[in-house]
């Protein structure tokens, strides 16, 4: 009769465990939380090694993209420089524009930098390795995907986000701006610096 | 170990285990999907227990980098929050949430596809109703160019 209860109350304990161990392991979760972006990235620009805490005490503008992009970029590039044509030059002094490239076999250090000057001097190209891309892609809930152009010259298009990330002065990630609307960069940059 | 001590013991057992899985399982209790809204014609409703929502999107149809205005409207008491999840149906976008902000009749906001991409593709918005005890999902179906 003892063992007999042993039993019983050795597979009501196992019963249990293996309860709480599977809840634990397959909790069903269909709810949603707002998923929190932002942190460090590392890559390089003509002049070295970057990393977004080399800018603390700056205001971030970050972009994703790549030089051989047909239009979404320049554009993205062109909203800044009007942006920045509106803003004195003591806030210039507060901001850096980083223009990130995903696509590092096209784009070298030197090409990155003429081509993002060409938009502004104040925006700095970089790119990375393959890593620190994926990484910073995905810190900041970006994407990016290479297309296969058979037909075309340039052999692949890169589908990527289009926003500009604001990071502010202590590296934290404050929220994204549209790429076409300078007007609306410009009123969230006086507001992050007043 | 005397019976009533071993009776102790797996009572209180059974309590833990219970109140362990009444916690676990609480986020699981308290949200509600809805599937299936298409809003290509730029608009949709779902019923639910009694619940109505009601959506609607524009302008149509939907292209990337261009901006979107998203209305939700619903008789589901006690609503606090309302946002937005929007995800590629057949693969991952980054992550693309976004608030909409109560206006007199109806919940209201503004995003763009912010994704240069190739071609047609099926883009699911999750909006996300939130109560102080619970969330409940509709999921908006759409294409965009």
């Amino acid at each position: 009769m003892i063992t007999r209860t042993k039993t019983l109350l050795a597979i009501g304990m196992l019963i249990l465990v293996m309860l709480v161990v599977g809840t634990i392991l397959f909790k069903p979760n269909n709810s949603f939380q707002p998923v929190q972006l932002g942190g460090e990235f590392h890559g390089n620009s003509i002049d070295g090694a970057v990393s977004l805490s080399d800018f603390k005490g700056k205001l971030v503008l970050l972009y994703f993209g790549y030089t051989s992009c047909p239009d979404i970029c320049p554009t993205s590039l062109t909203s800044m420089k009007f942006a920045f044509n509106e803003l004195k030059s003591d806030q210039l002094a507060q901001i850096q524009p980083i223009f990130y490239s995903v696509d590092p076999d096209r784009d070298s250090l030197e090409q990155l930098q003429v081509y993002s000057h060409f938009f502004s001097p104040l925006i700095l190209g970089m790119t990375g390795s393959r890593h620190q891309i994926d990484s910073a892609i995905q810190q900041y809930g970006a994407y990016y995907r290479m297309v296969e152009q058979p037909d075309s010259a340039m052999g692949y298009t890169v589908d990527h986000s289009s926003k500009i990330y604001l990071i502010d002065q202590q590296g934290e990630f404050l929220g994204t701006v549209s790429h076409n609307n300078p007007n609306q960069l410009v009123e969230k940059i006086r507001s992050i610096l007043q | 170990m005397a019976n009533h001590v071993k009776r102790a013991v797996i009572i209180l057992s059974l309590i833990s285990a219970i109140a362990f899985l009444s916690w676990a399982l609480q986020d699981y209790k308290n949200a509600e999907s809805m599937s299936g809204c298409d809003i290509n014609s730029g608009q949709c409703e779902v019923f639910r227990h009694d619940i109505q929502y009601r959506f609607t999107l524009g302008p149509m149809p939907a292209r990337s980098l261009n901006n979107m205005t998203l209305t939700a409207e619903t008789n589901l008491p006690g609503v606090d929050r309302v946002w937005v999840d929007l995800q590629g149906a057949d693969m991952y976008m980054g992550v693309n949430q976004f608030e909409l902000h109560a206006s007199k009749k109806a919940w209201e906001g503004s995003t763009q596809l912010a994704v240069c991409t190739t071609g047609t593709m099926t883009w699911l918005a999750n909006v996300i109703f939130e109560t102080d005890s619970e969330q409940k999902i509709v999921e908006l179906r759409f294409d965009a160019r």
